[in-house]
């Protein structure tokens, strides 16, 4: 197989990792240009800016709105590229404390609880929901939900709250820590092919272009 | 995992131990939330602003602070509000516009100005003014209030009451007339006299030249016309007829100004508990008044001396106001522009003060299941008409003195006078019901007169009476003059033709009369000196006994 070395700009074509783990699959065209037959041989200008019909990537369009001629469009084939292109690993950039868990030296204990109580490092570190974490999570149990003084008219309020309930903190607890988010669809990324293998693919940076 | 989904979701997080930003980019559910490792968030969505403190919540601000609600503003705190303010607190509500208000007031006031006036017109505009601008100071009637009509009758002039008015001088004729027949019981003569005169009536008095003259009153208008307006025949006032008529016509203006006095403008509080304002630091405890125990001498009394009744003079304390200094603090102004309502329950209202209280109004109505109005020193009460009515009505003198009243005193109907009574003027009665005294004339000696025609026969003895040998005594006739020698003896028949005046004596005697039961002294100070008894008498001065008998 050929070895694809260095780094290559893709676009995103598709983020929704059924892992959760912020994989996305990324189109180059420099890399997968031959795997798109039909595609690739109308000797056109192509333009891999973005998807969407509704751009400037369908040339033409009916006084309807109807695209005439889609062949330059990069929406024509996402789906088939959906299909084909493997998962793309992130490289995230570090963001201080990384990992999923903690590392006491002098204990030599492991766990993945944000508590701050030793005591409860022992407990089982298996799942992140039954092991002690940040004191707010207990706000988002739904039991613990908190809520304003502003919930019911009939409690001598004036003015009730559509938001009273809207306490809810995202505390992330026991949760891997870093920074996490996965590029839209359309976003031009900088990948590399891990030992240049093409199927391995791993992306670390976005690309903005003039136009952004 | 549907991958075609119809909205655009996306996240981005950054997690720490010590807290976590997250970014939401979905579609229509964008939020930038930063979480502590308490729990503690400020979160920012496309609705709200939302932030939660699990502790406490601080802030400190060296300069100013500027926060501005342009909804409504909710505030709710669990356990107390502790508020410190360091120099002045400004709190407006509502839209302070001052022009639309005074716009709103005169507007209405023609229609208050209909309600001003009486049914009738019955009265002249009467308002007080102030003499420099002009403007009313005190609104006592509408402006348009008329007087067209006339006065009724004065009241005081022709009632009804009753009266006695008998005429006593005829009585002599009569008795003289009756004489002989009277006089012929010679025990219980005079006790065929009786003569009954008329009860009292019901007529009409006092006249009106009487009453001008009795009362001393000045016609203004009409004599004997009221001075009051009741009861007069006066002109329906037709302007109250258009009341409504003048409200429904004013209604369109008012709401159009009531548009710009702005929504709401009402503070509305309710406290569970109590409600303790101080206002000031210290109390202001200055002098207020200043005070002579002596400083006033009041008639107190009616005394008895032996040369005539007196006013008595007590001291009385004197108090005066004096102006107290305000303190720096301390001063609680309340300015109510329309009403103000103050509903306590049983627990009651105490309103005290170290200084004066003044309570006024145009009309001020103080009602209460029992009211008590008392004083250490002095009780003023001052009108120009005073009516005090009551199922029973009482004064009394905790000393058991007199209850003093300087002027006159007038009663419709009658007097009850357990003790004694004192007058020292006139009294005029019309009749006297006592018990009898039987009391006896001084012994008097009469003289009577010889009526002519009146004979006395009897019998003459004339002794022999010389004088000089010659006798003086004679009988004289037509024809001589008969000189008569020696004593006689001879029956005589003598008829007076002309009176002697006072030729009958008469043995000094007395009579017992019925009477009232007099107590008569020769000096009027022993008058006066029995009426001593009243004085400073905390109880009755009882009447003395019968006693029958010369007096």
């Amino acid at each position: 197989m050929k070895q694809f070395l260095g780094n290559y700009v893709g676009i995103v074509i598709q983020n929704d990792d059924p892992q959760r783990s912020g994989k996305v699959k990324v189109f180059v065209p420099h890399v997968t240009a031959s795997v798109y037959k039909n595609w690739i041989e109308r000797r056109t200008n192509k333009k891999f800016k973005f998807m969407g019909a509704n751009i400037d990537n369908a040339v033409m369009q009916s006084l309807s709105g109807a695209p005439l001629n889609q062949t330059d469009n990069l929406s024509t084939i996402v789906e088939e590229l959906k299909l084909v292109l493997p998962w793309a690993h992130c490289a995230a950039p570090l963001t201080s404390e990384s990992g999923s868990g903690r590392y006491n030296n002098y204990h030599n204990f492991a766990n993945i609880s944000d508590s701050n109580h030793y005591s409860t490092f022992s407990q089982s570190t298996s799942s992140a929901e039954n092991t002690p974490g940040k004191p707010g999570a207990f706000y988002e149990k739904e039991e613990n939900r908190l809520t304003d003084a502003f919930v019911n008219a009939n409690q001598g309020i004036n003015m009730p709250n559509p938001l009273a309930y809207e306490y809810v903190p995202a505390t992330y607890s026991n949760r891997a820590k870093g920074s996490f988010g996965v590029p839209a669809v359309g976003s031009h990324v900088w990948l590399f092919f891990r030992e240049g293998n093409p199927t391995l693919p791993v992306y670390f940076a976005v690309s903005y272009d003039v136009v952004d | 995992m549907d991958a075609n989904v119809e909205t655009y979701r996306n996240k981005y997080v950054i997690n720490q131990k010590g807290g976590s930003v997250e970014i939401i980019n979905t579609d229509l559910n964008e939020k930038l939330k930063f979480t502590h490792y308490s729990g503690s968030f400020k979160e920012f969505n496309n609705q709200a602003n939302i932030e939660l403190a699990t502790g406490n919540d601080q802030k400190l601000v060296l300069n100013d602070s500027y926060s501005t609600v342009r909804g409504f503003k909710n505030d709710y705190t669990g356990k107390s509000v502790d508020e410190v303010v360091g120099r002045d607190k400004y709190k407006k509500v509502g839209s302070i516009n001052e022009e639309y208000f005074n716009r709103w007031k005169e507007a209405y006031r023609p229609i208050q100005d209909t309600k001003q006036l009486f049914e009738i017109q019955r009265a002249t505009v009467n308002n007080i003014v102030d003499p420099v601008t002009n403007n009313i100071v005190i609104s006592r009637n509408s402006v348009n209030q008329k007087r067209t009509g006339t006065f009724a009758k004065h009241p005081a002039i022709n009632q009804e009451n009753y009266s006695l008015e008998n005429d006593s001088s005829n009585v002599p004729v009569f008795i003289q007339q009756t004489q002989s027949f009277i006089s012929t019981d010679d025990v219980d003569g005079p006790n065929q006299l009786s003569i009954i005169s008329l009860p009292p009536s019901i007529i009409k008095f006092p006249s009106l030249v009487n009453y001008t003259l009795e009362s001393g009153i000045t016609w203004s208008d009409i004599p004997g016309m009221s001075t009051s307006s009741q009861d007069g025949v006066w002109n329906v006032e037709a302007n109250k007829n258009f009341l409504k008529q003048q409200i429904e016509a004013i209604l369109p203006t008012l709401t159009d100004i009531e548009k710009n006095l702005g929504i709401g403008g009402s503070e509305i509080v309710q406290i569970a508990k109590h409600k303790i304002e101080t206002i000031g630091v210290t109390i202001n405890d200055y002098g207020s008044i200043r005070y002579d125990k002596i400083g006033k001498m009041l008639t107190s009394e009616m005394l008895i001396d032996s040369l005539g009744s007196y006013m008595n003079f007590e001291p009385s304390p004197l108090i005066e106001y004096v102006h107290v200094q305000d303190l720096p603090g301390g001063t609680y102004d309340l300015n109510v522009c329309n009403r103000w309502n103050v509903m306590v329950g049983a627990g009651g209202v105490n309103l005290k003060s170290l200084g004066a209280v003044n309570i006024s109004g145009t009309v001020t109505n103080v009602v209460g299941e029992q009211l008590n109005l008392s004083s250490e020193n002095e009780v003023n009460i001052n009108a120009k008409t005073i009516n005090i009515s009551a199922e029973i009505l009482r004064l009394r003198n905790t000393r058991q003195r007199q209850i003093f009243i300087e002027d006159s005193l007038g009663i419709n109907n009658n007097v009850v006078i357990g003790g004694g009574l004192s007058v020292d003027g006139e009294v005029y009665l019309q009749h006297v019901t006592a018990p009898v005294e039987y009391q006896v004339t001084e012994a008097t000696q009469l003289y009577g007169d010889l009526l002519p025609g009146v004979t006395l026969i009897g019998e003459l003895t004339v002794p022999d009476v010389l004088a000089g040998g010659i006798s003086t005594l004679a009988v004289t006739d037509e024809k001589g003059i008969y000189p008569i020698f020696g004593g006689f003896t001879a029956p005589f028949t003598l008829t007076f033709t002309t009176p002697i005046p006072g030729a009958v004596a008469i043995s000094e005697h007395s009579h017992i009369f019925k009477n009232l039961p007099l107590t008569l002294h020769d000096k009027n100070s022993q008058v006066r000196n029995d009426a001593k008894a009243i004085n400073n008498n905390p109880g009755r001065a009882v009447a003395s006994r019968r006693v029958h008998g010369k007096k």
